[in-house]
């Protein structure tokens, strides 16, 4: 009974163990393809000398974007209909957001760049780019909270794979020169990140 | 010994983006998309897949645009195959904790006051998991005690990223300390973040009678001695309720032979 039990024990821990690998590595492998796919986009889209293949291989996924290089450049569709293409908004300081509805934080300080576009008006571009949800719920959200700014689907992560970050929401002010000049990670209530961007806007202004 | 083995296996599989540790990265690939059974934050650096607490509470938040259909589908799948025998055997959060015990120390046996805290976690599972996202659009186990994810994003991420150092503020100060908490009294109390806090062990307990794997007693050869219940360092008042974690530690205290583990039904 009890050696039974052990031999049955082991064959099925074996089993079990050598699913979860094969899983395992072919989740890896097609990750890995699927970003091989989207370097591809990007490296034809922005022509950037500096995400090589050889950075790449050892990198495993895309360069994070540092404060100080040049924006990666991409179209997104809005949800007005309208499309945005950074490029063609260069010489305008661009405030890029990425978020999610089931993201607390980007949610709670959507209100600050509801501000910062009555504010601003003409003066600067804002674009909350939505990380891979579906365009229904995109929109329904839209809908119900009213937002007027320009808010972007992504509904493949083609934007999000170009601007990797390791969590949203992630808001970058971009210059009138292309350059990004700040970087934020997590947001605090809308009050302090009204503040916080307002500052980095007023500066980038300046410039 | 072999639970030990296949706990470790287990954390390890579930963590075994290696380099996410050396970079302070999270990986995002197409595995994050299924959750594992037991509790492992998705926010550290080595995690492959999701925490399904996390991902019900998720989907909880933005349960306005769409209904949780696949998450809680996972959940209950989990449960129905393997029930609590995923918080004894495939929760690295539970090996954490048995190796805490394992230091020597004075140790706090079971008693009435254990069995009545163990009610605390159903509380928890249903204000924090589910009545706090859906209200006030906050992850709010997440958010307010899940020790898991201190110990695993928290700690891990934050040491390497300057930009989240420069939101530490209160929230991160008391999250802390439900940590040093739980470490601490773990030393002394067996499991004690399983039996009195972890909502994700209350939902599988809710199969307890329905899972299709866990433990059997046979009741011909059962002389009703009770050595299983008072051996066992869990509230359990019999065999295989909602407070077993389906170890196995009570087959060695029955001399019996009359309890064995594996399909129920």
């Amino acid at each position: 009974m009890r050696n039974k039990w052990t031999k049955n024990r082991i064959v099925r821990l074996v089993a079990m163990s050598l699913c979860i690998s094969l899983l395992t590595a072919c989740g890896l492998d097609s990750a890995r393809k699927q970003i091989d796919e989207k370097q591809q986009i990007v490296n034809e889209n922005t022509d950037q000398e500096d995400v090589t293949e050889a950075a790449y291989e050892e990198e495993m996924v895309l360069k994070e974007v540092l404060e100080g290089d040049v924006a990666p450049d991409f179209t997104a569709n809005l949800v007005d209909g309208s499309t945005f293409t950074l490029s063609e908004n260069s010489g305008k300081v661009i405030l890029l957001n990425f978020w999610a509805t089931w993201c607390g934080p980007c949610v709670g300080e959507m209100p600050a760049f509801q501000d910062l576009y009555e504010e601003y008006d003409e003066k600067i571009e804002i674009l909350a780019i939505n990380c891979m949800e579906d365009e229904d719920t995109v929109n329904q959200f839209v809908t119900e909270t009213g937002y007027t700014f320009p808010i972007a689907y992504d509904v493949d992560g083609t934007i999000s794979f170009t601007y990797p970050s390791s969590g949203i929401p992630y808001t970058l002010v971009i210059g009138a020169d292309g350059i990004v000049k700040n970087i934020y990670v997590g947001a605090a209530d809308a009050e302090t990140q009204y503040k916080l961007y307002k500052g980095a806007i007023d500066a980038t202004l300046q410039e | 010994m072999r639970r030990k083995l296949i706990q470790v296996i287990c954390a390890i599989l579930y963590n075994c983006n290696f380099t996410g540790f050396a970079k302070g990265t999270i990986y995002q690939g197409d595995i994050k998309g299924i959750c594992v059974p037991g509790l492992n934050c998705y926010s550290c650096p080595g995690a492959i897949a999701s925490c399904p607490l996390g991902s019900l509470q998720a989907a909880l938040v933005s349960s306005k645009y769409k209904f949780p259909y696949y998450i809680l589908g996972m959940m209950i799948l989990f449960g129905v195959l393997l029930g609590r025998v995923i918080c004894g055997y495939l929760c690295p959060f539970g090996l954490f904790q048995e190796l805490l015990y394992k230091i020597p120390s004075k140790k706090v046996k079971k008693n009435r006051w254990t069995k009545r805290l163990a009610y605390v976690k159903y509380v928890i599972l249903i204000v924090f998991v589910v009545l706090i996202p859906l209200t006030f659009a906050t992850p709010g186990f997440c958010k307010y005690i899940c020790p898991a994810g201190t110990l695993e994003g928290g700690v891990f991420l934050v040491s390497m990223d300057e930009r989240l150092q420069a939101l530490l503020g209160g929230l991160f100060s008391w999250k802390m300390l439900i940590l040093v908490l739980v470490i601490g009294t773990t030393i002394f109390i067996f499991r004690s973040f399983c039996r009195f806090v972890c909502p994700l062990g209350a939902f599988y307990g809710l199969f307890h009678k329905v899972s299709v794997i866990g433990m059997k007693v046979d009741e011909n050869r059962c002389n009703g001695c009770n050595a299983c219940v008072s051996s066992c360092k869990m509230d359990v008042e019999k065999v295989g309720d909602a407070e077993c974690i389906q170890c196995g530690e009570c087959k060695r205290a029955c001399n019996q032979c009359a309890i064995s583990m594996g399909r129920k039904r």
